[in-house]
């Protein structure tokens, strides 16, 4: 489904007043009401924690006719642990992913993805669903759940359907969920003992920030040395979250020396296709992409 | 439509649009006007107020998600005359001017010091990045933050 472009004001946007409102609170509920309204033409919008969607509404560029509230609806919220991942029901907000010891354990980047998520009022509202249908290129949990291989379980009163987060998008602002399919979980493996896992944030203020450039990276190095297992993403350098596979092969079963390191950044040099904005250029954000490369690739040799 | 909403103790019935935020319906429907409307776009904090404890943008929260919840305002802080210490505290240190961002500021405090009695300056500073102020340059806002935390730890020892 193409999600709203919500960088664009319209004028023939119903009234805030106006717009149908359902509030569920059963899962099942919730895919018979949105079904229905897929089949009549009159599609339902979720609203979870509505810190997209609000600001949206307000700056009249997405603004439904019909919402379905879902932030009561059971089975979509919290954190388990089974025995080869962890899974975050799509209304996990980033408050509950601070707190919560399990991710600190397996995936401590994703806690710091949240902890800099806007600030404590929105921290303690935005889901994890939101941030993933939202499609921002900027959404900040994008590049862990990428870099991870995470993958999406997506509803409907159809079924269930498991997707790779890597194959979510299909363009800017564009996902595979259809009108009436909710984000219903996702799932992140847990990375080999001793990876070297970082999530790293460059914007102009830690918190509250739109990012300019974000990183995430996992790495571990086998017993001879060599580069065992890697995943690589950013975010805001290109129309959609990025993963690096060309730069991920330069290094791949290599030991990581300075020659390794400096030819593997200038694939990543390559591989990110940024833009200017107004939060920065192109040339920068590049720059920046291939420093953060570097960088982390040099404390994976070291680990 | 008819929400039942809790607010600073007080079950109250609205009849509003449900995707009306909730700062509106506070402030026009409840009369409560101590919390106030900065930017509207969830940036500035101004509309803090608490839901079940945990702080939130009122500008960003549409009024159906008020159902059956338990909100508190900033008029529902001081106890009879008696100012909540972080009210207190704002006072005597100078912790506010104009007051728009006051509101917000007192409530993003409370609800870090309901979980953390002894916060450093650089957790003080996190608590409130989502609350923007234009006259104080934030060091009178942390002094208030930190004397508060210390009357605090006094009156729960005592
Ligand atoms: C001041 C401010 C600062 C912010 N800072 C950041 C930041 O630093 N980093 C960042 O990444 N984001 C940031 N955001 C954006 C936003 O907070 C996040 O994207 C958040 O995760 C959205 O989640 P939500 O539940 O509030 O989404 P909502 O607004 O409820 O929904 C957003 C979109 O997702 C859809 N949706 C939500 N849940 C589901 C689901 N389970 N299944 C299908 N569709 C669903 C909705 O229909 C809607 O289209 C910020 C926003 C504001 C206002
Ligand atoms: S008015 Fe709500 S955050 Fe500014
Ligand atoms: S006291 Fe004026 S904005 Fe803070």
């Amino acid at each position: 489904m193409p999600s709203p472009n919500p960088m664009v004001a319209r004028a023939d946007v119903p009234r805030r007043s106006e717009i149908e409102v359902h509030q569920a609170s059963r899962l099942k509920d919730a895919l018979e009401v949105m079904a229905a309204g897929a089949a009549e033409g009159k599609p339902w919008m979720p609203v979870a924690g509505g810190t997209d969607l609000m600001v949206w509404i307000t700056q009249r560029r997405v603004v439904p006719a019909r919402v379905i509230d879902i932030w009561n609806v059971d089975g979509m919220r919290g954190i388990e642990e089974t025995e080869g991942s962890i899974t975050l029901g799509a209304l996990t907000s980033y408050a509950e992913v601070r707190r919560s010891e399990v991710v600190a354990e397996w995936v401590p980047p994703l806690v710091d993805a949240a902890r800099w998520c806007g600030a404590a009022q929105i921290q303690s509202r935005g889901t994890l669903g939101g941030n993933i249908a939202g499609s921002s290129p900027a959404g900040d949990t994008l590049p862990v759940f990428s870099a991870w291989d995470a993958e999406l379980t997506l509803v409907s009163t159809a079924g269930a359907r498991v997707v790779k987060f890597a194959d979510f998008y299909t363009g800017y602002r564009q996902n595979l969920l259809q009108e009436d399919e909710l984000i219903l979980r996702i799932s992140i493996p847990k990375p080999a003992a001793g990876s070297l896992q970082v999530f790293h944030k460059v914007g102009t203020r830690r918190a509250q920030s739109i990012s300019k450039v974000m990183l995430g990276f996992r790495g571990h190095l086998g017993a001879d040395g060599t580069v065992e297992d890697v995943g690589i993403s950013f975010g805001s350098v290109a129309p959609i979250v990025l993963r690096m596979p060309r730069t991920e092969s330069a290094v791949r079963g290599k030991v990581l020396d300075t020659d390794t390191i400096d030819a593997a950044v200038r694939v990543a040099g390559d591989e990110v296709v940024p833009i200017d904005d107004v939060r920065s250029s192109a040339t920068y954000r590049r720059r920046v992409a291939q420093n953060l490369v570097r960088r982390y690739l040099t404390a994976l040799s070291k680990s | 439509m008819k929400i039942d909403m809790k607010v600073n103790g007080t079950l109250h019935t609205v009849d509003v649009p449900p995707m009306k935020r909730l700062l509106d319906t506070l402030r026009d429907d409840l009369r409560l006007t101590g919390t106030k409307e900065g930017c509207g776009e969830g940036e500035c904090g101004a509309c803090t107020v608490l839901i079940d404890g945990e702080v939130v943008n009122s500008c960003l929260v549409p009024a159906i998600q008020g159902q059956g919840v338990h909100i508190v305002t900033v008029e529902g802080l001081a106890d009879g005359d008696t100012l909540h210490p972080v009210q207190q505290k704002f006072i005597e240190y100078v912790g506010t001017q104009c007051g728009i961002c006051t509101p917000g500021m007192v409530l993003a405090a409370k609800a870090l010091l309901d979980e953390n009695l002894s916060p450093t300056r650089e957790e003080i500073r996190e608590a409130i990045a989502g609350n923007l102020c234009r006259c104080t340059g934030y060091q009178k806002i942390i002094d208030s933050v930190e004397a508060a935390a210390a009357q605090m730890r006094e009156g729960a020892n005592a």
